[in-house]
C-alpha cells in the first residue's frame, strides 16, 4: 500500500493501520465484541492493543423524546471540556446523541476501562503493564460511537500519546460544534470511520427517529443485524437478508433516508456558495427540521469493487455520504453492507488502492476519463479520482458540483488565511510604532503612555516631535490595529478562516501582544471621552469583543496546558492584565471592601511580577489614587515605587 | 472588463435549490390544502397548522377574476384601496401596479374581519401564504401586506402554484430593497399557461378564456356546466398562440411598440418544474425569458398537443410533485463535460432540470449566464466597497481629530473650516474631497443597480453613511458659504449635494421601518457629540442673513419669521439633546448670532423663551 498522506503522526499511524493486515484484526475484534457485554480486548503483535466495543442495540433504545435524540455533551459530566463553539460569552456546548453519551457514562462508572487506557497510554508501572502500548479503540455500528467517545475522552486527558479510533459503519455522533471542535483541536486524524458505500447506518442519523418508515424498519432491522453479527456466519446472512424486511418497507425506508440526506446535504452545499444567502432556500431553512448531526474525523469510503478513498473535510464527507448512497436503488445492499465489512476489507487489501486525502501529484498513469480534459487542475483530478473510486463517476455532475463547491470553500479559507498572515506582518509595524510611543511617553518619568493618551496631548516634551503629532499617530495606529483584529473576529464568526486559528500559537501570541500593548489605549480613549458616565464602566459595558476573544484564546490554550508561562523574575514589560487600567479607573466608585480586595490583588500581582514598570510612574492615574488611598500605612505606600521590584519583594513576602 | 474575465461566477445552484424545495414536504402540504379548499367550494380561506408552521390557503379562482375591464393587462394602482403603506407607491410616472383581480379578492378577505384577526393572532414560528392560480396572486399580496406590518420577527413566506404575475417593476424594487424577494416562491409547471397569461393583453385572451375557465373549474372538482371537448381544444390553441406571440417578443427583445409590453414582471424566486426535476431562478429578466423558452417544446411534440398540455398543467400540480418525488433517486449524468467551469455545468443542470436543452446557442442559456454574471458583479462591487470603506475610515479619523483640535481651541470645526485660515484646513479639505468622491460613487452605483438590491437597507451602510453625513456635511456647508459668499442658500434647490440628500433618505426610510420593531429609541441623556441634523449650520446661516436684514430693517416680517423659526428649531433640539455642545463654544457663529438676536428681541420675549432661559443659565455646562 502506498502511503502518501502528508499528515503528522496520527495520520501516518492511520495509514499504517488501514493499509495493512492489522485492519482485519481490528474487524475480527469488533465481531468478537458482539459476544461480550461491553468490550473485548486483545493484544495483537507486540504492544498493539485493540479494545473493541460491542455494537448490539435494543429496539427500545430508539424510543426517544425528541426527533434526533440529541443532548448537550456536558450534561451530567465534565469529561469533554474542549467540545464547545469557542464563543466568548455564553459559549455553546456541542450536542451529541444521548443514547451514546449515556452508555459511555454508564461504562465510565461501572468499568475500570478508563484506568486501563491511562495505564497503556502513559506507561505507569503497575504489576501487569510495564510499558506504553499502542491502543486502538474500535467498534462496529453503535460500538463505533462508543469507541469514538472513549477516544475523545482519552484525547481530552492530553497525554503524550493517544489511542486511535477505528469504526465500521458507525452512526453519526455529534453536531457541527462537535465536529468543528475536533477540527480545532486537530484531533481529526485520531478518528477513522470506515464506511461501505451503500451502508445505510451512517446516514440514518439524518432522519428523524419518529418518522414512520424509519421506526418501522428499525424494529426489524436491529434484531436482524444483532443476530447476524452474533452468529458471525456469513453464508447464512445473505440468505436471510431479503427476508429481514419486506421489500415494500425497505424501499420506503431507504427512500426516506435518501430524501432526508439529500435535504441536508443540498442545504449545506447551498450555504457554502457565496452570495446565495438570501435565496428562497434561506427562508425555507427555518421551516424544515434538519438533523443536527455532522461527520467528524477521517472517513474511508469503500466500494464493493475494492477501491477506497479517504476524505478529511467534513463538508466533503457529507457530500460523499449522500452521493455514494443517493444513486443506488439497491436497498438490499444498503442493509446488507452494514454487516459485511469483513468482505469489504478483504477486497481492499487485495486491490490495495486507497486514495489518500491529499492526493495531489499525478504520478500514475492518467485514467482515460479525464484525458480529454487536460486542463483539469490537480485538485480536480483528485476529485475525479475520488468519484471514480467510489463508483460514482465524474459523469455524475451533481456529485462533481457538490464536491467542487466544498473544495472552493476550502480554498477560500486558505486564501483568506494567507491574506491575513500578510496583513499580520504589516500590523507589526504599527505595533512597533506604538511601542516606541510607549517608550517616548515614559521618558520624562512622570507619566506612562496610558495617562499620556488619556490626557490632553498639548503637554510638550523637549527635543521631540510635537506631542499632538505623536498622539494622532498613536491613535491612527490604534485604529488600524483595531480594524485588523475586528476583521479577524468577523471572519472567524462567519467561519471564513480555518477553524483551528484560535489554537495556533502564532496567532495567540500575536493577539496577546496586541491586547497587552493596545488595550490600555482603548481604555484611555474610553475614559477620556467620558463614555463611562454614559454607558457604564469599561470592563462590563465597553470592552470590545476582540479583546474578549483574544483573551479567551490564550486562556483556553493555557487551560489545556499546551502553553505555560514561566514564572517571572523580572517585572513584565507589559502589565499582564490588560484591563488593569480599567480596574484602576473603576476603583474610585467601589466600596471600601472592594478596594481592600483590589489592593490585595495588586500585592499578589506585584509578587508575581505581573505589573509593568509604567504602573509606578509618579504622577499617573494609579499612583495618584494609591497615594491618596487612606487605608494604607506609609511604608506600604512607599513600597510602590519606580525601583520596584527590589524594594517591593520583601514587603510582599512579609 | 479584464477583471471580469479573471473572476467569472463560480457556481449556479438553482437545480440543487429546486430539488431541495421540491422534496422538503412543504409544497406537498401546501397543495393538499389547495385541493381540500376547492373541494369545499368555499370562498373563504383555510388555516392549517402543522407543528410550528401555519398555512394560510386561499381559494383558487373565480370566473370574474380573469375578466379585465378598464386596463389593458389587468393592472391597477396598488394605492387604490389604501391597504398598503405609502412606501409602496412609486412615483407619478411609474405607479406601483398590481393584478387587479387579485387585489379585489384580497380586499374582500381583509374586509372580512375574521381574516385579519386570525392571521394577526397566529403564534406559529412561520406563516406560509399559499394559493393556486389567481389565489396565488392573492397570497402574494397577502404576504406583502403581512410583511409590511413587520410583526415581531415574523417569518412569512409565500408559495404559489401557477399564479399569474402579480406586480410591476416598482413592486419588485420595493421588495428588493427590503430583501424580501426571497420570501416569494412561485412554482410553475413547465407548460402552464397562466403564469405567462398577463404578459399578453387581455383582449387577445378574453375569448378563449371564457371556454377554458369552466374547464379548469371542473378539473379542480368544482361543478359547472359541461364544455364540449372540441371548443376547448380550439380555445386552447387560440390562447396559447396569442400568449406565445407576446412572450416571444419579450424574450427575444424584439423592439415592439413600447406601449405593447405588459407592465407585469416576475417577482421573487421562480421554480420551474418538468416531469422529472425542478430548478429555481431569482433573476427577474432571466425568469421572464424562461417563461417563454420553457414553453417551447424540446421533445418534438406537435403544437396542438402542447396547447392542450399548457391548459391541463395548470390544474395538475399534484401529479407533478409526485413525479419529481419519484425521480429523486435518479442521478443526472452528462455523457460529456459541458464545460470545465462549474458555473456552466450548474446552468446546464438547471436547464436540463426544467426540460430545456442546453445547446450552446440556446437563448435561455445566455439569459442565465448573463444573470449569473450580473449577480457576480454585484457581489464583487460590494466586496470592493467594503474594502474602500475601511480605508476611508482613516480619513474620517483625520476629520474627527480636526474636530477635536478645533474644539480645544474653543472654536467649532464648522467655523474654523469656514475661515480656512490654517494650513491644516487645506489638508482637511483633501480628506473631505476624498470622502466626497467615495460616497458619490456609492450613490451613483446604487442608482445604476450594480449593487445588491437591499444595499440601501443594510445597517452597516446606513450607519456609515449617517456617520459620514453628520461629520462632513457641516464642512460642505462651510465650504459652500465660504466660496459662494452667501448669495444662494445651501438649503435652496440644487445646492445641497445629492449624496447627502440620498443618504438622509436612506436613513429615514430605515428608521421608519424600525419603529414597528422592538428597537425603540432611547432618549438621550447627554448631548450628542455630533449635531443630529447635519443641515443645522445651513439653517444657522439663513438665520444670520435674516438677522442682518432685520437690523437693516428690510423684509421685517419674513426675516423675523425665519429667526423665530430657527429659535424654535434650536429649542426642540435642545430638549431632545440632539444638538452638539460644540455649537455653544465661545467663538461659535451660533453664539454670535444668538447675542445679536437676543439683543434685538423684546424683554417679554426674554421671560417667555425657553431657549433664552437655557442660554442664560449656560445649560450646556451642567452635567446631566
Amino acid at each position: 500500500m502506498e502511503a502518501c498522506t502528508s499528515n503528522p503522526k496520527p495520520g501516518e499511524t492511520l495509514d499504517y493501520v488501514v493499509g495493512s493486515e492489522l485492519i482485519a484484526d481490528v474487524w475480527d475484534a469488533c465481531c468478537k465484541a458482539y459476544k461480550c457485554r461491553d468490550f473485548h480486548e486483545t493484544e495483537i503483535k507486540k504492544n498493539v492493543i485493540i479494545i473493541a466495543f460491542c455494537g448490539s442495540q435494543k429496539v427500545t433504545d430508539f424510543i426517544t423524546e425528541n426527533d434526533f435524540d440529541e443532548c448537550k455533551i456536558n450534561s451530567y459530566n465534565q469529561h469533554f471540556e474542549s467540545m464547545h463553539d469557542g464563543d466568548v460569552e455564553n459559549s455553546k456546548p456541542a450536542l451529541v446523541r444521548k443514547l451514546f453519551l449515556d452508555r459511555f457514562l454508564c461504562m465510565m462508572q461501572s468499568s475500570k476501562l478508563g484506568d486501563k487506557i491511562q495505564q497503556y497510554q502513559t506507561g505507569k508501572k503497575t504489576e501487569k503493564v510495564t510499558e506504553k502500548k499502542t491502543v486502538i479503540l474500535a467498534g462496529h455500528s453503535f460500538g463505533g460511537a462508543i469507541a469514538s467517545l472513549w477516544t475523545l475522552w482519552a484525547l481530552e486527558q492530553r497525554w503524550e500519546n493517544s489511542p486511535l479510533c477505528i469504526t465500521f459503519g458507525c452512526p453519526l455522533l455529534g453536531d457541527k460544534i462537535f465536529s468543528r471542535a475536533i477540527e480545532r483541536e486537530k484531533w481529526s486524524p485520531y478518528f477513522c470511520h470506515i464506511v461501505s458505500r451503500h451502508d445505510i447506518v451512517p446516514r440514518l442519523c439524518f432522519s428523524s427517529l419518529k418518522s414512520l418508515p424509519i421506526s418501522k424498519a428499525l424494529d426489524r432491522l436491529l434484531p436482524y443485524w444483532n443476530d447476524s453479527m452474533q452468529k458471525g456466519d456469513n453464508q447464512q446472512k445473505v440468505q436471510d437478508g431479503s427476508h429481514a424486511l419486506p421489500q415494500e418497507d425497505s424501499l420506503s425506508f431507504i427512500k426516506q433516508v435518501i430524501a432526508d440526506t439529500s435535504q441536508l446535504v443540498t442545504h449545506e452545499t447551498r450555504a457554502l456558495v457565496v452570495g446565495s444567502a438570501n435565496l428562497v432556500g434561506g427562508a425555507v431553512k427555518c421551516l424544515i427540521k434538519r438533523s443536527p448531526y455532522r461527520p467528524f474525523g477521517y472517513y474511508v469510503f469503500c466500494s464493493s469493487s475494492g477501491t477506497a478513498c479517504c476524505i478529511e473535510n467534513t463538508e466533503a464527507i457529507l457530500q460523499m455520504l449522500y452521493f455514494a448512497l443517493g444513486n443506488s436503488r439497491q436497498s438490499g445492499a444498503c442493509i446488507m453492507e452494514h454487516i459485511e465489512y469483513g468482505k469489504t476489507i478483504a477486497q481492499i487489501s487485495k486491490s490495495s488502492s486507497l486514495i489518500p486525502p491529499c492526493w495531489k501529484t499525478v504520478n500514475n498513469e492518467i485514467p482515460p476519463y479525464w484525458k480529454k480534459n487536460e486542463n483539469f487542475s490537480t485538485d480536480e483530478v483528485a476529485l475525479a479520482l475520488q468519484l471514480e473510486a467510489m463508483g460514482i463517476g465524474v459523469q455524475n455532475v451533481q456529485a462533481w458540483l457538490g464536491l467542487k463547491i466544498v473544495e472552493e470553500n476550502k480554498n477560500k479559507l486558505t486564501k483568506n488565511m494567507d491574506q491575513q498572515i500578510i496583513k499580520l506582518d504589516e500590523m507589526q509595524n504599527y505595533m512597533a510604532e506604538l511601542e516606541l510611543y510607549k517608550i517616548s511617553c515614559e521618558k520624562d518619568g512622570s507619566l506612562g503612555y496610558y495617562d499620556f493618551f488619556k490626557m490632553n496631548w498639548t503637554k510638550e516634551l523637549p527635543n521631540d516631535l510635537p506631542n499632538d503629532v505623536k498622539w494622532i499617530n498613536a491613535n491612527k495606529n490604534r485604529f488600524k490595529l483595531a480594524a485588523f483584529w475586528d476583521g479577524i473576529c468577523e471572519l472567524m464568526e462567519k467561519e471564513e478562516l480555518p477553524n483551528d486559528l484560535p489554537n495556533r500559537v502564532k496567532w495567540i501570541n500575536a493577539g496577546t501582544e496586541y491586547r497587552l500593548l493596545v488595550e490600555p489605549l482603548d481604555i484611555a480613549h474610553y475614559y477620556r471621552l467620558g463614555k463611562h458616565e454614559d454607558s457604564g464602566h469599561y470592563i462590563a459595558h465597553g470592552r470590545p469583543r476582540r479583546y474578549k476573544l483574544l483573551q479567551k484564546w490564550l486562556e483556553d490554550k493555557e487551560k489545556k496546558g499546551e502553553m505555560q508561562s514561566k514564572k517571572r523574575i523580572q517585572p513584565a514589560i507589559f502589565t499582564q492584565d490588560s484591563c488593569f487600567w480599567a480596574r484602576v479607573e473603576e476603583v474610585h466608585s467601589k466600596t471600601d471592601e472592594e478596594k481592600t480586595c483590589f489592593t490585595e490583588q495588586l500585592k499578589q500581582k506585584m509578587a508575581d511580577c505581573e505589573l509593568s514598570k509604567d504602573v509606578f510612574l509618579d504622577d499617573n492615574t494609579f499612583m495618584r489614587w494609591w497615594k491618596s488611598y487612606p487605608n494604607l500605612s506609609a511604608q506600604e505606600k512607599q513600597s510602590f515605587s519606580y525601583k520596584y521590584p527590589v524594594m517591593l519583594l520583601p514587603s510582599a513576602e512579609g | 472588463m479584464d477583471v471580469d474575465l479573471l473572476n467569472p461566477p463560480k457556481f449556479s445552484v438553482g437545480q440543487e435549490l429546486g430539488s431541495l424545495i421540491a422534496t422538503c414536504g412543504i409544497l406537498t402540504k401546501a397543495w393538499e390544502g389547495i385541493c381540500s379548499i376547492s373541494n369545499n367550494k368555499g370562498d373563504s380561506f383555510l388555516l392549517v397548522k402543522d407543528e410550528d408552521v401555519a398555512y394560510v390557503i386561499f381559494p383558487s379562482f373565480h370566473n370574474e377574476d380573469f375578466i379585465v375591464t378598464d386596463s389593458k393587462y389587468g393592472e391597477c394602482n396598488i394605492q387604490n384601496d389604501k391597504i398598503f403603506s405609502a412606501g409602496l407607491k412609486g412615483d407619478d410616472d411609474n405607479p406601483a401596479l398590481v393584478h387587479k383581480g387579485a387585489l379585489n379578492r384580497f380586499r374582500q378577505f381583509l374586509e372580512n374581519q375574521d381574516f385579519k384577526a386570525k392571521v394577526e393572532g397566529l403564534k406559529e414560528q412561520a406563516i406560509i401564504f399559499v394559493g393556486h392560480s389567481i389565489g396565488g396572486a392573492v397570497a402574494a399580496l397577502a404576504t406583502l401586506w403581512f410583511l409590511e406590518k413587520r410583526l415581531r420577527n415574523s417569518n412569512s413566506f409565500c408559495i404559489t402554484f401557477g399564479a399569474p404575475l402579480f406586480g410591476n417593476a416598482i413592486i419588485r424594487e420595493a421588495l428588493g430593497c427590503e430583501d424580501w424577494l426571497g420570501r416569494f416562491c412561485h412554482v410553475v409547471c413547465k407548460y402552464d399557461i397562466v403564469p405567462r397569461m398577463n404578459l399578453a393583453p387581455y383582449e387577445s385572451t378574453a375569448k378563449p378564456l371564457d371556454a377554458i375557465v369552466p374547464h379548469w373549474w371542473s378539473k379542480m372538482g368544482i361543478d359547472c356546466a359541461a364544455v364540449s371537448h372540441f371548443s376547448i381544444s380550439e380555445a386552447c390553441m387560440a390562447l396559447v398562440n396569442s400568449v406565445l406571440k407576446c412572450t416571444s417578443t419579450i424574450a427575444n427583445n424584439y423592439p415592439g411598440e413600447s406601449g405593447l409590453r405588459s407592465p407585469f414582471v416576475p417577482i421573487g424566486t421562480y421554480m420551474f418544474c418538468s416531469t422529472h426535476d425542478a430548478a429555481c431562478f431569482e433573476d427577474s429578466e432571466a425568469v421572464l425569458k424562461l417563461l417563454h423558452f420553457s414553453m417551447q417544446s424540446q421533445d418534438g411534440i406537435p403544437f396542438d398537443q402542447i396547447a392542450g398540455i399548457c391548459i391541463s398543467e395548470h390544474t395538475d400540480y399534484g401529479h407533478m410533485l409526485e413525479d419529481i418525488d419519484g425521480a429523486l433517486l435518479n442521478a443526472r449524468q452528462f455523457a460529456n463535460f459541458v464545460s470545465n467551469s462549474s458555473f456552466e455545468i450548474g446552468i446546464a443542470l438547471e436547464l436540463e432540470a426544467i426540460g430545456v436543452g442546453a445547446q450552446q446557442d440556446n437563448h435561455a442559456l445566455f439569459a442565465l449566464r448573463k444573470a449569473g454574471e450580473e449577480k457576480n458583479e454585484k457581489d464583487r462591487n460590494i466586496e470592493k466597497l467594503n474594502v474602500e470603506l475601511s480605508t476611508n475610515q482613516s480619513s474620517m479619523a483625520e476629520l474627527e481629530w480636526y474636530k477635536m483640535r478645533c474644539k480645544n481651541n474653543n472654536i467649532g470645526y464648522y467655523d474654523a473650516f469656514k475661515q480656512l485660515v490654517e494650513k491644516k484646513d487645506f489638508k482637511v479639505n483633501l480628506h473631505r474631497k476624498k470622502l466626497e468622491s467615495f460616497w458619490d460613487e456609492i450613490v451613483d452605483k446604487e442608482k445604476k443597480h450594480v449593487l445588491p438590491s437591499d444595499f440601501r437597507t443594510r445597517n452597516k451602510w446606513i450607519n456609515a453613511g449617517t456617520a459620514y453625513r453628520r461629520l462632513v456635511e457641516p464642512l460642505d456647508i462651510a465650504y459652500h458659504y465660504h466660496t459662494d459668499k452667501g448669495h444662494k442658500s445651501y438649503l435652496s434647490d440644487g445646492v445641497r449635494p445629492h449624496r447627502h440628500i440620498v443618504l438622509e433618505k436612506w436613513m429615514k426610510e430605515k428608521e421608519q421601518t424600525r419603529t414597528g420593531g422592538n428597537r425603540g429609541r432611547r432618549g438621550r441623556t447627554n448631548f450628542a457629540s455630533l449635531t443630529q441634523d447635519s443641515c443645522f449650520w445651513a439653517h444657522l446661516e439663513e438665520a444670520c442673513k435674516a438677522l442682518v436684514n432685520l437690523q437693516q430693517e428690510q423684509d421685517i416680517n419674513a426675516s423675523l419669521q425665519v429667526c423665530v423659526e430657527f429659535e424654535k428649531y434650536v429649542g426642540s433640539m435642545i430638549t431632545d439633546k440632539s444638538i452638539s455642545l460644540e455649537v455653544f463654544l465661545d467663538q461659535s457663529s451660533f453664539m454670535i448670532w444668538w447675542q445679536q438676536y437676543s439683543d434685538f428681541q423684546s424683554p417679554q420675549w426674554k421671560s417667555s423663551s425657553s431657549v433664552f432661559d437655557f442660554m442664560a443659565k449656560e445649560g450646556w455646562k451642567k452635567k446631566v
